[in-house]
């Protein structure tokens, strides 16, 4: 026994030692890291010294964070560790809710404030108006796209003990609807489109926030008929080919597990029957004739950023008919799959983020400037009455 | 600088493995000097500017070690003694209480500028400890230490530098000039570092979050408040019985015993047992250098209620200056004199369980005033597990348990004496397989929990330490 002590001293110390020297090497090869892909972050900097920071311990704090971001195995061992989290069968996973056949939104227990979203309907509103006001003056049409967002999609889907918002989603409908009404703007409400089909569930996603392709279809079918309820006759097209992408799609919920849950979604895509040329430019830039990006061949995944690159600024597609009237598109990326398909009905399409669209053209001057036949503004009822970002006025 | 950190295991560790195994055995002092460095180096990980608070604390403490040593007359050992407490516990309450007092002179209505200072890491740690070698000397239970590094190293020592256990000189006074590094010690404290570093990765990291989210919501219901505390109960213990476990493991890689600084406290049948087996180094030291100068037990009732209060008053305040420390040594004194005075004896003669409820209450109810932010925030927290929060029950209390069920199982089971008894067992039982359990399980064990916390350690970010704010 003497003998088997020493030798599992021996092993328990080489074990330790190994471990701490594997560790070490790993990540101090892994110092130039500066992106994270699953965690879609950019990696803490390595710390700039500084007398200052040194004397307060500031500069050995930004030390840690800078060498757990670059720590050996961490990709691996984050995805072990999700994959262990969900074998625990715990109902969320770093913020994700894992159902058997679902990923959700984990939302935080608070209550809805009635008062509260309606004094923000009618800022929001407000602004709206104004905005309608300038697409009218310019002879355009505008229209706002109220998207259920995706807990608000699968609302029936959370556990009871969780929350899913569906009070505040009734209760910020409801409330600005109503200030729309009041204000005379015209809105798409998608809720009562899903309803009517009955929110069938390949119209979204089991791993992605997003809309899938179906369900970005009926928003464009949904709009297209909303402006010609009102007399525009645009034509809604429907001559696509479903195509895949045979990869497994890394939705943005799939992203925060790194991948660890089990899933064979694939994500889809329309391609028009007809051949539809255009010409894209991107921020001002001339691009690629596309509006897809397709990952490379040694990429293990797909994304939603298939769709239209991503999220990008400013974007025009012109497809050089000039008999077609023209489009304005702004909003989140929840307009990325709506982008890809809308734009066989229009001559010109353009495409803003104003999360990123910064320091050049005000809404309303590129209103002003382009004139286009309609605008859309297509917002998510979580963002729905956020004035920051694609809550932009006329003078955002 | 923590042990659970990537710089810590990674890097510094290492390093100082490297470092100091290199010396030479024989060359004690340059060992000595090695650890010092390091441990110096580890400090200054929490900002350099500390690094000159700790060098005048051993200083302090050095030179008045020499002079309270049996060379002097009495009256120079009793001025030592004097003058290491005035300076020792001077600067403890300038960077500790200075802020407090002043705003409590502010509400007195004396308006005095309040000063904003930052708490220098584990400074109560090593006030305690210094003035425990002092006094120490001063007595003749320890040796004066000539060498002046000696007294640093002892002081600053890194596995107990900055959240315990408070070691005392004559622990290791023997072992600073002459310990025996061996391979069997090194094991012995790798399997232990590594089961503390497990316990605070895979256990108080996650009930630490769950107590996060608890006391981080604006209504609570009476089911919620209920799991928040006891999660609190749990990160505590496993947050600072960890700490010592990963001191007491390093400790002995490099060949010092430190002594226990917990026994399964939560197993207690009375609060006076509790405080037996919880944070002993902190309680025997308020008993040995506090309470029994005082007078301890071996006096008048109304003078023990004092020295009781006294200790219970500056327990509470060593913990951090605010009334919710005042608030929760004054409940311990409470219950202390209570079972010292009125009902201990039928506490003893009722039935296991009730003693063991009762005792696990107070703990319990005790936490909140640790935890809380404020006394108005432990009184509402209180209030809410009475049900007078957003009433008895919210579906928010059914994920917490859900979410955290493996850690809730785990953590009771991890609270008792399993291992000792497991040991006993095959201890028990003759025959080679048996022994060949005992000396491979734990240290398969301890490897296979090195895998599990290194992987939380670098896949998540919630990693404090609470006895750091100490």
């Amino acid at each position: 026994m003497k003998k088997l002590n020493r030798f599992a001293q021996l092993a328990t110390v080489s074990a330790f030692a190994l471990f701490l020297i594997a560790a070490m090497l790993l990540t101090y090869r892994a110092r130039h890291k500066g992106y994270s892909f699953y965690e879609n972050r950019n990696l803490a900097p390595r710390p700039a010294y500084s007398a200052g920071a040194v004397l307060d311990g500031t500069w050995f704090s930004a030390l840690e964070s800078y060498l757990i971001d670059r720590a050996a195995g961490h990709n691996t061992l984050a995805r072990l560790n999700a994959r262990l989290d969900i074998a625990l069968r715990r109902p969320t996973v770093n913020n994700v809710v894992v159902e058997d056949d679902l990923l959700l939104a984990m939302l935080p227990y608070q209550a809805a404030d009635a008062a509260a979203l309606e004094a923000r309907s009618e800022r929001m509103a407000e602004r709206l108006q104004e905005i309608d006001a300038l697409v009218s003056s310019c002879g355009g049409q505008f229209c706002h796209v109220l998207v259920p967002s995706h807990y608000a999609y699968y609302a029936d889907r959370y556990p009871a003990f969780l929350n899913n918002f569906a009070e505040d989603t009734a209760l910020r409908r409801a409330s600005f609807r109503a200030a729309l009404e009041r204000r005379g703007v015209d809105y798409v409400d998608l809720w009562d489109t899903f309803a009517a089909l009955g929110f069938p569930s390949e119209l979204g996603s089991a791993v992605d926030h997003h809309y899938s392709v179906y369900g970005a279809y009926e928003i464009y079918r949904a709009v297209l008929e909303h402006f010609n309820e009102r007399g525009a006759g645009l034509t809604v097209y429907d001559a696509f080919d479903d195509a895949q992408i045979d990869k497994p799609y890394l939705g943005s919920r799939m992203r925060k597990l790194l991948g660890a849950w089990q899933s064979d979604e694939r994500l889809h895509y329309f391609v028009p029957r007809d051949e539809i040329p255009f010409t894209r430019s991107d921020n001002g830039h001339e691009s690629a004739s596309t509006v897809f990006a397709f990952p490379a061949a040694d990429d293990e995944w797909v994304t939603y950023s298939f769709f239209m690159g991503g999220d990008i600024p400013h974007t025009v597609i012109d497809t050089h008919r000039d008999e077609l009237p023209s489009i304005l598109i702004y909003g989140d990326s929840f307009t990325n799959a709506l982008e890809s398909i809308a734009y066989v009905s229009f001559d010109e399409t353009h495409s803003l983020d104003f999360r990123y669209y910064t320091d050049q053209l005000t809404l309303g001057e590129y209103i002003e400037q382009y004139r286009p036949d309609y605008v859309i503004c297509v917002r998510d009822y979580e963002v729905l009455l956020e004035t920051g970002g694609n809550g932009v006025g006329v003078d955002g | 600088m923590v042990f659970s950190s990537v710089s810590f295991l990674v890097f510094f560790l290492p390093a100082l493995l490297v470092s100091y195994y290199l010396v030479p055995r024989r060359f004690r002092e340059a060992r000595n000097a090695v650890l010092l460095a390091f441990s110096l180096a580890f400090y200054a990980c929490g900002g350099v500017r500390y690094l000159a608070l700790l060098i005048l604390s051993i200083a302090i403490n050095y030179l008045c070690g020499l002079l309270a040593s049996d060379a002097h007359r009495a009256g120079v050992r009793r001025a030592a003694v004097v003058l290491a407490c005035v300076l020792g516990l001077g600067l403890l309450g300038w960077f500790k209480y200075a802020g407090f007092f002043a705003r409590i002179v502010n509400d007195l209505g004396v308006a005095i500028p309040i000063p904003h200072i930052a708490l220098p890491i584990g400074i109560s740690f090593f006030t305690f400890q210094g003035l425990s070698y002092v006094i120490d000397v001063a007595r003749g239970d320890a040796a004066c230490q000539r060498n002046p590094l000696r007294v640093a190293l002892y002081v600053a020592l890194f596995p107990q530098l900055v959240a315990g256990p408070i070691v005392r000189y004559t622990t290791v006074e023997r072992e600073i000039g002459a310990r025996d590094e061996s391979l069997d010690e090194f094991t012995a404290g790798l399997v232990r570092f590594l089961f503390g570093l497990a316990k605070k990765m895979l256990l108080a990291n996650a009930m630490g979050e769950l107590t996060d989210s608890v006391y981080g919501m604006p209504q609570l219901s009476a089911s919620t408040a209920w799991i928040g505390a006891i999660a609190y109960t749990f990160q505590i213990y496993f947050d600072f019985s960890a700490y010592s476990d990963m001191a007491i493991g390093l400790g002995r890689m490099f060949g010092f015993h430190f002594l226990e600084n917990f026994n399964y406290p939560y197993v207690s049948a009375s609060v006076t047992e509790f405080w037996r087996r919880w944070h002993i180094s902190l309680s025997s030291w308020f008993r040995d250098y506090l309470y029994i100068p005082l007078g301890g037990s071996r006096c008048g009732r109304v003078r023990q209620l004092r020295n009781l209060a006294v200790v219970w008053l500056l327990t509470g305040l060593w913990h951090g200056a605010s009334w919710n420390f005042i608030a929760w040594g004054a409940w311990f004194c409470v219950l202390l004199i209570g079972e010292k005075f009125l009902y201990g004896a039928a506490l003893e003669r009722s039935p296991a369980v009730l003693r063991h409820v009762y005792t696990m209450l107070a703990v319990v109810i005790s936490w909140v005033f640790f935890r809380a932010p404020t006394m108005s925030a432990a009184l509402a927290f209180l209030r809410a597990m009475c049900g007078g929060g957003a009433g008895w029950y919210s579906a928010d209390s059914v994920y917490y348990l859900r979410e955290y069920l493996p850690e809730l199982l785990i953590c009771p089971v991890a609270c008792l004496p399993v291992r000792d008894a497991l040991r006993g067992m095959l201890e028990r039982r003759s025959g080679r397989a048996a022994e060949a359990v005992l000396i491979l399980a734990p240290k398969l064990l301890a490897l296979a929990l090195l895998g599990l916390s290194y992987m939380k350690l670098v896949s998540g970010s919630f990693n404090p330490f609470i006895y750091f704010q100490f």
